[in-house]
């Protein structure tokens, strides 16, 4: 399991894995969805990283609330070791649009 | 006069309106004992949502209870719109000086998009937020993250990133690191090193470790420690062959068969 040491990196990593959720979900014409382990796996551990497990633990270690909201977007957690989360878009990005 | 009033943590719930996104574990565990030892000594802020409340300020103190099993917690309860609410709660939690540049840029678009401000500008005068900082801070945030920037595995980013390291080493190390990256157990060393002696160069220690890294060409891998090591095909046999300069000092022949056995000798050797 990798190691992560301070907030800033996790809610980084947090940010940056929304963006690319919110883009998987767009493609498939849907503005809300739940994300299980499989598909995260699939949109973070390409080319051998370890993506998911990174952003598991910024979730286990790091996060404050199962809810995560900002101007474009909320993630509820569900759960946080798996992963499994509640996805929606609130203000989808001209690029994202299917 | 501050009205403070007992609450059962069931009943509260993280405000919207409440910055903090993360929190540093080991401060949460000090905050954990503290409130183990001593108590909560300073009351949550609260509002009260028809049969619930939401806590404005004081999360982390409501989750070290509950982890501690305690089942009231000491409230005080403030009124207002969501517009007073939303202020006085930012307002307080950038006064504590702990959060991070994102959680504060993400609250104050949070607030817009809700009408609570017009403008970032807006935003910046009310809180006294220097404008200039927070573009700093937007900046950064639309700057892809380090893992995407450099290349370098967010985890070894994370690596040097805690490391007690003066910054201008820090960045110095991960330019090295983009030219010539290891593996993570070889950076752990280089930060080690460095930190336990600040004279050391990061440029040096990763071209050290970065030459210990094997190398693999058509017919060979060799690595470099204090002789070049190198093993080579030759017909049925692997040649292991020590180089000092460009002179072969030392050189065993093994079986090609054997080298399983071989391999699992070296394994077995205690590092």
């Amino acid at each position: 399991m990798p190691k992560m040491y301070d907030k800033r990196t996790a809610l980084q990593i947090i940010f940056q894995a929304a963006e690319k959720i919110a883009k998987s979900i767009s493609v498939k014409g849907v503005t809300e969805s739940d994300v299980s382990k499989g598909e995260l796996r699939k949109i973070f551990n390409a080319s051998g990283k370890r993506g998911k497990d990174i952003l598991s633990m910024a979730f286990r270690k790091f996060v404050i609330s199962n809810v995560i909201r900002t101007a474009d977007w909320e993630m509820i957690i569900i759960e946080p070791d798996k992963p499994r989360i509640h996805f929606r878009i609130l203000k989808q990005k001209a690029k994202d649009k299917p | 006069m501050i009205n403070i009033m007992y609450i059962p943590v069931g009943k509260l719930k993280k405000s919207r309106w409440n910055p903090r996104i993360v929190f540093d574990p080991e401060k949460f565990n000090v905050l954990k004992n503290s409130i183990q030892k001593d108590g909560i000594k300073y009351p949550l802020l609260i509002r009260k949502i028809s049969d619930e409340y939401e806590v404005l300020d004081g999360y982390r103190r409501l989750e070290a209870a509950r982890a501690l099993n305690i089942s009231e917690v000491p409230c005080e309860i403030i009124a207002g719109d969501d517009k007073y609410i939303a202020k006085t709660s930012l307002k307080i939690h950038l006064s504590q000086d702990d959060l991070t540049p994102e959680e504060i840029v993400n609250m104050v678009s949070n607030m817009i998009r809700e009408g609570i401000y017009e403008s970032e500008r807006e935003a910046c005068e009310d809180l006294g937020l220097s404008w200039r900082t927070y573009l700093e801070w937007k900046k950064q945030l639309k700057v892809k993250p380090e893992e995407e920037k450099t290349g370098i595995p967010a985890t070894i980013i994370s690596t040097i990133q805690s490391a007690e390291l003066p910054d201008e080493k820090r960045k110095e190390l991960i330019e090295e690191l983009k030219e010539k990256p290891l593996a993570k157990e070889y950076v752990k060393k280089v930060v080690q090193m460095l930190e336990e002696n600040p004279r050391l160069s990061p440029s040096e220690l990763v071209t050290k470790f970065a030459e210990a890294e094997p190398r693999k060409s058509e017919n060979e891998i060799e690595a470099r420690g204090k002789y070049l090591y190198r093993l080579r095909e030759s017909g049925q046999n692997i040649v292991f062959e020590l180089v000092e300069k460009t002179l072969v000092v030392g050189a065993i022949t093994i079986p090609k068969a054997d080298m399983p056995i071989v391999k699992r000798l070296f394994s077995k050797w205690p590092t």
